[in-house]
């Protein structure tokens, strides 16, 4: 409650206005966001494919999808058949897919652009905080630990106070038993970052393992690729009750600019794999309701193949919302091929706009001003 | 009275700027833990006691670039690699193979960075594979990357345009950036892209179009079936191309004499071993005015980077004691500086690779074309938690060391302060962290003690920052 009472701290003379908003949103049941970060670029054409339009097979005749091939979602779009085993989670109406998700301006750097990504910032402005770490601030369910990220990189979280990344909860918590106390005072920032990740740890440490003693086991099977291995992780740390709005993890590197067949295949299946298994364990443990998992990738690549099998950076591409409450079905537009500027899709929907309508409707939170990016997007059903 | 006022303010100005006339401990310390993996505890006293420049210079001055520790037997055989014409049985062998040479090779690196002769050289030679990053997940050949390591070491202190013209058309880098795929046709872009944004002059000092004029410049480039350079001159693109400004008909090596004439490319250099070797801090105008001098004395060199690291070794900003334990160990200095700090055991270094690559640095095998993010980054909930327990792993290993190592670590206590014969445990402490947590003069006497008492040292948040 200390949390509430620093949100009005902050928001000040508003916080009135907000009021009836904040009563309204406590009787919802406020989701856990589980970012998947695609690395290195994810090719959208070879994901969600436009199998109808005979553009798409003349500007990828080596690497395009053949149409019997498909999984077919509708006349126009269907999966990679990599991605067979969430073929179900879209008949079950849990999967909504955004198309043309880009950005103005797009940067074809992978390091800018996944930068403008996690800091949800312009193409031209450059900012630090991750893009989570303000909405983290705002929500209003219970928090034991801000957030956890299973992979290596705090990205759209960081500079959220207690965001921590674990790799496996038992040796966790064993090195935080460890860890000597320790306080200083000199005014050294790398010091300083050191002991804010040692309290961190401790205060962490603290919630997990009084809640990870009574915690139920899952029964559901898990496929052995350390993608899975991550999303079982999550999967154990929410069935044991412990309250953090935020997970992430990652899957790489879909960096395909030679031979992208087998890779990008062996990639998808690896995604759609884990995905399905985490949907299982959750549904199992019923959270599944509660949770919207969210994929991004720092751009989508080139619309024509290149000379080596492969695709460039490119810019738009389609992503996946999953989760028990999430309307299935298309959003967005999917961009079109004969109209590329300089060989590139042109996007529909900014990313932000995403962002925005997730975290409104996954904590309701009260409307903040128009984004500027167009209507929220109603892939979830509050 | 003011004109020695005036005179003594002349004098304390100049003894903060001008380089130290002598080395003491925590210099010496700061200088072989920045560019060295720091020295063995009972070496450190001996760098002590000598004129800075002396000391820089005899650091820099080794110019013997051939690794001591034996390099594995397969780098002399030919290339091996998987081929479409084996069977399963076959393909499956070979990959085995190239997977075991993998770890070899990387164990191979880490101790020859424990023990080499040239410390700097070798520390040199990590910045570059830090700069020129490579990855056996995309190249599948340790023998190409083990090549590229030798080219990156024997230029490691030499001359950076001779550097950047071998690492473009090094076998290994052509495979991970798709240079060799780059054709006539359909252009590859990725090695193009990441030479500018990257390789020299860094993001946003180039549009979009001289990236693709550049990667029509390279196309052509490519290996031979045994993985040796050659140009595929039909595959080449001889149309008029314009870059960064300039038109003809320009080909790769013309792309890089122009990112070579272009002074950014310099102060992109100098920031990047600024923040590997002083401080992250390169916004405050008094490091942009310094990197502005460094990067001259890059060009004025013709790119020689000796002159360079020597006049960074020497900048002020080096120097301020302010940046004595100001940046964090990278995986590597941490675990290859705790084995040469305690001249732990060279048959654990097997045990590196795979340590370091659970803290976040698997060497050769980058997390992408940048190379590691590090400073703050290094240390995360995870990777601080691994630290400390490989800390206490090889601590418990000393332990239970033989007598006789036991003997060398207390011998080596002795031998840094002769004159007292017992030391305290600041003492012990002013030899291992780069800035003092504590005030404890209690003495050292026995091996349990000293065990105690490195424990207790090295477990401290400061033992990661050199």
């Amino acid at each position: 409650m200390l949390r509430r009472d620093f949100i009005k701290f902050l928001s000040g003379v508003p916080v009135l206005a907000y009021c009836p908003q904040l009563v309204y949103a406590n009787t919802k049941k406020q989701k856990t966001i589980i970012l998947v970060e695609l690395q290195g670029g994810n090719d959208g054409l070879n994901t969600v494919i436009p199998y109808s339009d005979p553009e798409y097979y003349k500007l990828r005749p080596n690497i395009a999808i053949p149409k019997d091939e498909v999984l077919q979602l509708s006349n126009k779009l269907g999966f990679h058949p990599a991605l067979q085993s969430i073929l179900p989670a879209w008949k079950g109406n849990d999967i909504a897919i955004v198309n043309g998700v880009g950005y103005e301006n797009p940067n074809r750097s992978h390091f800018r652009s996944i930068e403008i990504w996690e800091t949800a910032s312009q193409s031209e402005d450059y900012a630090t905080e991750g893009w989570l770490a303000k909405h983290l601030l705002a929500q209003t369910m219970p928090v034991d630990i801000n957030a956890i990220v299973v992979d290596n990189d705090l990205g759209p979280l960081s500079g959220t106070d207690n965001a921590i990344i674990i790799n496996d909860v038992e040796k966790f918590l064993q090195g935080a038993r460890k860890l000597n106390k320790t306080s200083n005072s000199l005014n050294n920032s790398a010091l300083q970052h050191i002991q804010k990740v040692q309290s961190s740890i401790a205060l962490s440490a603290e919630q997990l393992a009084l809640k990870v003693k009574s915690a139920k086991n899952i029964k559901a099977s898990f496929p052995k690729t350390s993608f899975s291995r991550d999303l079982k992780t999550i999967a154990s740390i929410m069935a044991a009750g412990v309250n953090v709005p935020v997970y992430k993890l990652s899957l790489g590197s879909f960096d395909t600019h030679a031979g992208q067949q087998w890779q990008h295949k062996k990639l998808l299946q690896t995604l759609g794999d884990g995905l399905a298994a985490f949907r299982s364990a959750l549904q199992e443990q019923s959270l599944w309701d509660d949770v919207v998992v969210m994929t991004y990738s720092e751009f989508g690549r080139r619309a024509q193949e290149n000379a080596s099998r492969g695709t460039d950076h490119g810019t738009a591409a389609p992503h996946f919302i999953m989760g028990g409450k999430v309307k299935g079905g298309f959003y967005g537009e999917q961009p079109s091929l004969t109209n590329l500027v300089n060989g590139d899709l042109v996007y529909k929907v900014d990313f932000k706009l995403v962002y925005t309508s997730i975290v409104q409707q996954s904590w309701s939170l009260p409307t903040v001003k128009s984004s500027g990016y167009g209507k929220l997007l109603p892939f979830i059903r509050i | 009275m003011y004109k020695y006022l005036l005179v003594s303010l002349l004098f304390i100005s100049l003894t903060v700027t001008a380089a130290p006339k002598y080395v003491d401990i925590s210099l010496a310390k700061h200088v072989l833990g920045r560019v060295a993996f720091s020295v063995s505890v009972d070496e450190l006293p001996k760098y002590t006691q000598q004129p800075y420049n002396q000391f820089i210079q005899g650091l820099l001055s080794q110019s013997n670039t051939n690794p001591i520790t034996p390099p594995p037997s397969w780098t002399k055989d030919a290339l091996l690699r998987v081929n479409k014409s084996m069977s399963q049985e076959q393909k499956k062998t070979v990959r085995k193979k190239l997977r075991e040479q993998s770890g070899e090779l990387k164990t191979w690196w880490y101790r020859e960075m424990i023990q080499t002769a040239n410390p700097v050289n070798e520390w040199m030679t990590l910045f570059w594979h830090n700069h020129f990053t490579s990855s056996l997940q995309k190249v599948k050949s340790p023998l190409l990357l083990y090549k590229q390591n030798e080219l990156l070491r024997q230029h490691a202190m030499g001359n950076f345009a001779v550097l950047l013209q071998a690492i473009a058309k090094d076998p290994a880098m052509l495979v991970y950036l798709d240079n060799r795929s780059n054709r006539k046709k359909k252009p590859n872009e990725n090695f193009a892209r990441e030479l500018l944004e990257l390789f020299t002059l860094g993001e946003g000092h180039y549009t979009e179009s001289d990236i693709k004029a550049a990667a029509k410049a390279f196309t052509g480039w490519g290996i031979s079936k045994n993985a040796e350079f050659v140009f595929k001159k039909k595959q080449h693109d001889n149309s008029v191309k314009t870059f960064m400004g300039r038109s003809g008909n320009l080909d790769g090596d013309d792309i890089i004499n122009v990112l070579l004439s272009d002074p950014q490319t310099a102060l992109f250099l100098t920031e990047k071993l600024w923040r590997a070797l002083v401080s992250d801090d390169i916004n405050s105008a008094a490091t942009k005015k310094e990197s502005h001098r460094l990067a001259n004395v890059l060009r004025q060199a013709s790119y020689e980077i000796k002159p360079w690291l020597l006049a960074m070794l020497n900048s002020a900003g080096f120097l301020d004691e302010k940046n004595r334990g100001s940046l964090i160990k990278s995986p590597v200095d941490f675990l290859v500086g705790f084995f040469k700090q305690f001249s732990l055991p060279l048959n654990d270094a097997n045990i590196l690779p795979k340590a370091s690559k659970q803290i976040g640095q698997d060497i050769f095998d980058p997390p992408n074309v940048k190379g590691w993010p590090g400073g703050k980054n290094w240390i995360t909930s995870n990777t601080l938690l691994l630290r400390q327990q490989y800390l206490n792993r090889g601590l418990r290993a000393m332990e239970k060391s033989s007598e006789k190592m036991r003997s060398k670590n207390i011998n080596m206590m002795n031998a840094a302060d002769q004159d007292i014969k017992k030391i305290s445990y600041d003492d012990l402490q002013a030899l291992l962290l780069p800035i003092l947590e504590s005030n404890n003069r209690e003495i050292i006497a026995t091996q349990q003690d000293w065990l105690r008492a490195t424990r207790k040292i090295v477990l401290q948040p400061a033992y990661q920052l050199k």
